[in-house]
């Protein structure tokens, strides 16, 4: 059997964990962003494994279905059996008031951030159908519960969320699934955000969540025994909400 | 609730105006908002029929000069802002979406009333919903939670509302200002034209509700509504209230 072929969208620290994690399960490695993807694609290459990168804007789902398409068949690839999607800009992560924000930076903040996730969404489907694939959407678990001074950063994970369901009901008699991860702020690095409301302290598993746990965690849905989940939302925060 | 005053948006027909009767009929002073005055204006004179107070003012809420400036000549007008209703939603809301071939324009359209407007709204709301210790109230959609295979973009904004609700419900907490959500089934002027399109679509409907009915904008959705932008729910904050028979139970 040729082996799987896995695109991730998102090629910072938490991307770069999903995409290790999927090297080391065998997949053929396709990494995306619409910065440089090359940094974390040479350290993936480096512990031994080629990565094919693609550096492309996401804004217009007709651009995006051409980039992909070009690069699959210089790869030698006619289809995907996976794809992750984990884009969140540093800047999300970012507080600010909802008060001090200006139009545009609501847009650049929220709403562009959706475009992308949506972006990648529309096109999932075809590249997903031939082989009957699986799509994870990773985002943040303020979608969940909110945060202050966060709303950009919650209200864009959240749509997606919704357009992702909304996709897993689209797509289920084609045998694509479609899953959600969320991880706490910190499995992103986001650090800084220690000792603010989005600090809960309400883990109890020990030890901060990381990058590799969340990667290990979105590769259970990618196991034959998760055939039959989708549009559900595996959430990898040490046990802090415990909902539903 | 004398001296209370509440804003809705889309208040011409539909929800919105199910709502801005409900608040006039339980005191509120009512400033209905529409992008076109004259349809405000008509529920203004419902209101006013009923021995109310409303005031009709023009918004497009795809405009953030337009809400502001609706905002603003309300506080100018009352002296004071209570609460803030955002009910419009894309005339694009209830038709199904091909998912997958859709353009960034169809998205915008659903975007710019639900997505855009919702911060557009709370932003220019908040130095007078501060000042009043008042409520914001926005209305989203089960759909928003479920997901929706035909209405996928409508699902998504409506999403977006829920993670804003709750994001900025704890944002503004200490300041004491409520934010909430309320996610309704009812008829709805494009919900009655799909019905008399297919005369089976509302039995259809009212199967799956336990209450074996569709709701009416105002008796069944605004009452809860005006609960959730008054007193009665001053400790409520961050929550959708899902209101429709008992169609969804799990969310």
């Amino acid at each position: 059997m040729s082996k799987r072929v896995a695109l991730v969208v998102g090629a910072a620290d938490l991307g770069e964990a999903v995409a290790h994690r999927l090297v080391r399960d065998g997949c053929e490695l396709i990494l995306c962003d619409p910065h440089d993807p090359a940094p974390a694609a040479a350290r993936i290459t480096g512990a031994g494994a080629p990565v094919t990168t693609l550096c492309t804007p996401l804004d217009d789902p007709d651009d995006f279905r051409t980039a992909l398409g070009t690069t699959l068949r210089d790869a030698g690839h006619d289809a995907l059996d996976v794809l992750v999607y984990t884009l969140v800009s540093a800047e999300a992560f970012v507080p600010r008031p909802l008060a001090t924000l200006t139009g545009p930076e609501w847009q650049r903040l929220a709403e562009d951030p959706i475009r992308y996730g949506l972006t990648v969404l529309q096109v999932a489907h075809e590249v997903l159908a031939p082989r009957r694939g699986r799509f994870v959407l990773v985002v943040p678990a303020v979608a969940l519960e909110g945060a202050a001074e966060l709303v950009p950063l919650a209200t864009a994970a959240e749509t997606l969320r919704a357009l992702a369901k909304s996709a897993a009901r689209r797509w289920a008699a084609d045998g694509i699934t479609v899953n959600i991860v969320t991880p706490d702020v910190f499995a992103y690095g986001a650090e800084h955000l220690r000792g603010t409301d989005v600090d809960r302290g309400e883990a109890v598993l020990p030890g901060p969540g990381t990058a590799a746990d969340v990667a290990d965690a979105m590769s259970l849905l990618l196991a034959p025994a998760a055939a039959r989940l989708t549009g559900t939302t595996l959430i990898v925060d040490g046990g802090a909400l415990m909902t539903p | 609730m004398t001296g209370h005053v509440a804003l809705v948006t889309g208040a011409a027909a539909g929800l919105g105006k199910g709502i801005a009767l409900a608040l006039a009929a339980a005191g509120s002073t009512v400033v209905v908002t529409a992008r076109r005055l004259a349809a405000g204006a008509e529920v203004v004179e419902a209101i006013t029929a009923r021995g109310g107070t409303g005031w009709a003012t023009e918004c497009d809420v795809t405009s953030a000069e337009s809400v502001r400036a609706a905002i603003e000549a309300t506080a100018a007008r009352f002296g004071r802002l209570d609460a803030v209703v955002h009910n419009a939603t894309s005339r694009r809301s209830s038709e199904p979406v091909d998912f997958e071939r859709a353009g960034p324009q169809l998205w915008r359209e659903h975007a710019d009333v639900s997505l855009t407007g919702s911060f557009t709204v709370a932003h220019a709301a908040y130095p007078h919903l501060r000042e009043s210790q008042g409520a914001l109230l926005l209305l989203t959609s089960p759909a928003g939670m479920r997901g929706s295979a035909n209405l996928s973009f409508y699902a998504g904004v409506k999403g977006a509302q829920r993670g804003f609700v709750k994001a900025l419900a704890r944002e503004w907490g200490p300041g004491g200002v409520r934010v909430n959500g309320l996610a309704p089934l009812a008829v709805t002027p494009a919900l009655a034209a799909a019905f008399e399109a297919d005369p089976t679509m509302e039995s259809r409907i009212a199967d799956k509700v336990p209450m074996r009915r569709v709701g009416d904008p105002e008796t069944d959705i605004g009452a809860p509504a005006v609960f959730l932008c008054t007193a009665g729910s001053r400790y409520i904050t961050g929550q959708t209230l899902i209101v429709n028979g008992g169609r969804d139970t799990f969310l």
